[in-house]
C-alpha cells in the first residue's frame, strides 16, 4: 500500500456553515507535514474528512490512489490512523486493551486476534514507550501517558498514513519533544521493524516504511522544527504552504492569527522561531 | 488479548454452573418441597436423544416437549414418583426456564444499551420497547373487541414493542445518522406518551384492572412450554449474535468519532445493536410483562466483577441475568401470596444497586 494521501478541492459544511472551502493538499510517504492555523480554522474538520469520519460535500480524498468513498470503514482504517485530540478514556480498560483496539480493522467479527495482531500491539507499545504501562488502567494515567497510549493505538493500526490532531497540546516540554521524536522516527523509518532481525515471517503484512504524516500543531516553533513542510489553514482555506521558514515568514501568517509576528532563528536548534509582537510601540 | 478468551470461558462455565444450581434448587421450592436429587433425576429422565430418521420439525432439544412428536431414546431412568415428575416437568420447569430466558434477554439487552449510550442508567426499556409492549398488552386485555389478525396478548405486546422502538429510531434519525443523545431524548418522550396511553386504558379497564396491573408489574404465572420454546428459539441465537458486536461496543465506548476512525461502521453497528436489543426486549416483555431492574442492575454488578470489556461482559451478564431472575421468581412464588416478580427484582435490585454505588467508586460505566 502506497502511503500518499491526497485531497482535491475539499468542501465541507457543518450545520449549514462552510468549514472547509476548496482545500487541496498532498502528503507523500516519508513526509511529515504540519497543519497550522488559528483556533476554528477547520483543522480538526480537515483531519476528520481525511480519515473518512466526515464525508466532504465536494472534492475527493485519495489514499494510495484509492478514493476514500469507494472503501469500507475497515479498509480506510487499515490505511489511515488518527491520534485524536482527546478521547473518552474513562473506562477501566487496560493500556494493552486500548492499544489492541487499533487492530479493530483487522479482526473479523467472529474471529480472534492473531499472533500477528499481538506482535503489532507489542511493537506499537514499544515504539511509543508505553510497554511498561501495559497492565495499568487507562483511567490511572497522566495526560502525557494517555497521549502516548493513543499514539500506540494508531501505530497498532499499521497504516501508511498517520494523522495527528494537536498531539502535544497537553504535554510538558519533555513529553512534547519525545512525541515529536517518535513521530519523526515513524516518518523516516529509522526505528522501523522492517530493519530488525525479529521481523515477522513471510506472508505477514509489513510495517510500512516511512509513514505519511499530517499533524495539526498549535506550537509554531515545534512545527517548524520537526515538519518537512507546513500548511497554513485559515477560514477553511489553505493560505500558505511550503517550507516551514517560508510559511512562517509569510504575511498570511500574521493575517491568519490577527497579530503581527516576527521571525527569528532559534539559537539552539537553528530552526525558525515565531514571536508574536504584542505591543509594537513599547518594544 | 488471549486472556480475554480464557476469562470469558472461565466466567461463563462458572455462571452456567450457577444457573444449573439455581434452576435445580428453584424447581424444588414450592407448596410441595422436592429434594434437589429428585429434581435432578426428573430432569435427567427427560433427557431424550432423538432416534430414527423421520424428520417432523427440527432436531429436538434437551428436554422432551409434549408438542414435538419425534421418537426419542431416554438414556436415563431414575426412580421418581409420578407426582413429583409432573410437578417439576409440567408446572415448575416451564416457568423457571422462561424466567431464565427472560433474565438472559433483559441482561444482555441492558448491557448493550448501557454501552451503546455510554450511560450507566440506560436499560432495555430506554428506546420505548417496553412501553410500546405495555400498550399492546393492556389494549389486548382491556379493549372489548378482539385485536386484528387474531393477535393475542403476547403478539400484541411484542408487536407494540417493536413498533414503538422503530418509531423512536425513525424520529431520532436524520440523514442516516442517529445521534445517541437524540435517541435518548426521543425515547423518553415516546415513553411518556405511551405511559399516558396505558393510564388512559387503565381508566377503562374495569374488572380486568387487576390483570392489567399484574401484567404491568411483570410475572411468570401460567408459563407454558409453548412460550419456552418460542422464546428459547429467539433469545440464545440473538445473544450470540450480539456477542459478535462486542468489539464494536468496546470501541464505541471511546466515542463515535474514535470508533469510526478505528474502522467501525458506526451507524450500521448502532442499527444492528438497537434492532437486536429491541427484539430481545420485546420477546422478554411479551411473555413476562414489564420486569424492571434486571437489565439495569445485572450488567452493573457483573461489570464491577469482570470489567468493561464487552467480550467478557456480554456473555457473563446474560448468564447472570438468567440466574438472577430465576432466583427472584422463586422468591416471588415461594410465599403464601404470589407476588409479581417485578416487585421482587426492584426490591432486591435497588438496595443492591445503592450498595454498589457506595462501596465501589462507580463514577462511570
Amino acid at each position: 500500500m502506497s502511503g500518499r494521501i491526497e485531497a482535491e478541492d475539499l468542501r465541507v459544511a457543518l450545520g449549514g456553515e462552510t468549514v472547509l472551502d476548496g482545500v487541496s493538499l498532498s502528503v507523500a510517504a516519508g513526509e511529515f507535514v504540519g497543519l497550522v492555523g488559528p483556533n476554528g480554522a477547520g483543522k480538526t474538520t480537515l483531519l476528520r474528512t481525511l480519515n473518512g469520519t466526515l464525508s466532504p460535500d465536494a472534492g475527493t480524498v485519495q489514499v494510495g490512489g484509492e478514493s476514500l468513498d469507494t472503501l469500507s470503514s475497515r479498509a480506510v482504517a487499515r490505511r489511515v490512523a488518527t491520534v485524536p485530540q482527546e478521547t473518552n478514556l474513562a473506562f477501566e480498560f487496560s493500556v494493552a486493551d486500548v492499544v489492541e483496539m487499533g487492530r479493530t480493522p483487522y479482526v473479523s467479527r467472529f474471529g480472534r486476534t492473531t499472533p500477528e495482531d499481538h506482535r503489532a500491539v507489542e511493537r506499537a507499545m514499544a515504539r511509543s514507550e508505553v510497554t511498561e504501562l501495559a497492565d495499568r488502567s487507562v483511567t490511572s494515567l497522566s495526560g502525557g501517558e494517555r497521549q502516548r497510549v493513543l499514539l500506540a493505538r494508531a501505530f497498532a493500526q499499521t497504516t501508511p498514513v498517520l494523522l495527528l490532531d494537536e498531539p502535544t497540546a497537553s504535554l510538558d516540554i519533555n513529553h512534547r519533544v519525545r512525541t515529536f521524536e517518535v513521530v519523526r522516527e515513524a516518518v523516516t523509518g529509522d526505528a522501523d521493524d522492517s530493519q530488525r532481525s525479529d521481523r515477522p515471517a513471510d506472508g505477514e503484512q509489513e510495517e510500512p516504511t516511512g509513514k505519511a504524516v499530517l499533524a495539526a500543531i498549535h506550537d509554531l516553533d515545534a512545527a517548524a522544527r520537526y515538519c518537512d513542510r507546513l500548511l497554513l489553514l485559515a477560514d477553511g482555506q489553505i493560505r500558505a504552504a511550503g517550507d516551514p521558514a517560508d510559511v512562517l515568514a509569510d504575511d498570511a501568517l500574521a493575517a491568519a492569527f490577527g497579530i503581527p509576528t516576527r521571525l527569528s532563528e532559534d539559537p539552539t536548534t537553528g530552526s525558525p522561531r515565531v514571536t508574536a509582537v504584542v505591543d509594537e510601540e513599547s518594544s | 488479548m488471549r486472556r480475554v478468551w480464557r476469562e470469558t470461558a472461565a466466567y461463563s462455565v462458572g455462571l452456567a454452573a450457577l444457573l444449573a444450581v439455581v434452576v435445580t434448587t428453584s424447581a424444588g421450592v414450592g407448596p410441595v418441597s422436592i429434594p434437589a436429587s429428585d429434581v435432578a433425576a426428573v430432569i435427567l429422565n427427560a433427557v431424550a436423544v432423538p432416534v430414527g430418521v423421520e424428520l417432523s420439525g427440527g432436531g429436538g432439544g434437551l428436554l422432551r416437549v409434549p408438542t414435538v412428536r419425534v421418537q426419542f431414546h431416554h438414556p436415563f431412568a431414575f426412580q421418581v414418583s409420578e407426582t413429583k415428575t409432573v410437578i417439576v416437568r409440567t408446572i415448575r420447569l416451564p416457568r423457571i426456564l422462561l424466567a431464565a430466558l427472560v433474565g438472559t434477554a433483559l441482561a444482555a439487552a441492558g448491557t448493550v444499551m448501557q454501552g451503546f449510550f455510554r450511560n450507566p442508567m440506560a436499560d432495555p426499556s430506554i428506546v420505548g420497547v417496553s412501553s410500546g409492549a405495555a400498550v399492546g398488552a393492556v389494549a389486548a386485555i382491556v379493549l372489548p373487541f378482539a385485536l386484528p389478525f387474531g393477535l393475542g396478548l403476547q403478539g400484541a405486546a411484542f408487536l407494540g414493542g417493536l413498533i414503538a422502538g422503530f418509531t423512536v429510531y425513525l424520529i431520532a434519525t436524520r440523514d442516516g445518522r442517529t445521534p445517541t443523545a437524540t435517541l435518548l431524548l426521543v425515547g423518553v418522550a415516546v415513553q411518556t406518551l405511551l405511559s399516558a396511553a396505558v393510564s388512559f386504558l387503565l381508566l377503562f379497564s374495569g374488572r380486568s384492572m387487576r390483570r392489567v396491573v399484574f401484567w404491568l408489574m411483570g410475572h411468570f404465572q401460567n408459563a407454558a412450554w409453548e412460550e419456552v420454546i418460542v422464546v428459547g428459539a429467539v433469545v440464545p441465537p440473538l445473544v450470540v449474535g450480539l456477542s459478535a458486536y462486542a468489539r464494536d461496543l468496546n470501541v464505541l465506548l471511546l466515542g463515535e468519532v474514535d470508533a469510526s476512525a478505528l474502522g467501525v461502521d458506526v451507524e450500521r453497528s448502532k442499527r444492528a445493536l438497537l434492532a437486536v436489543s429491541a427484539v430481545l426486549t420485546g420477546a422478554a416483555v411479551a411473555v413476562s410483562g414489564v420486569i424492571g431492574f434486571v437489565g439495569l442492575i445485572v450488567p452493573h454488578g457483573v461489570r464491577l466483577l469482570v470489567g468493561p470489556d464487552h467480550r467478557v461482559l456480554l456473555p457473563t451478564s446474560a448468564l447472570a441475568g438468567g440466574s438472577f431472575l430465576v432466583a427472584a421468581d422463586t422468591v416471588a412464588r415461594a410465599g403464601t401470596v404470589e407476588l409479581p416478580v417485578g416487585i421482587v427484582t426492584a426490591a432486591a435490585g435497588a438496595p443492591f444497586f445503592l450498595y454498589l454505588l457506595r462501596t465501589r467508586e462507580v463514577y462511570e460505566l
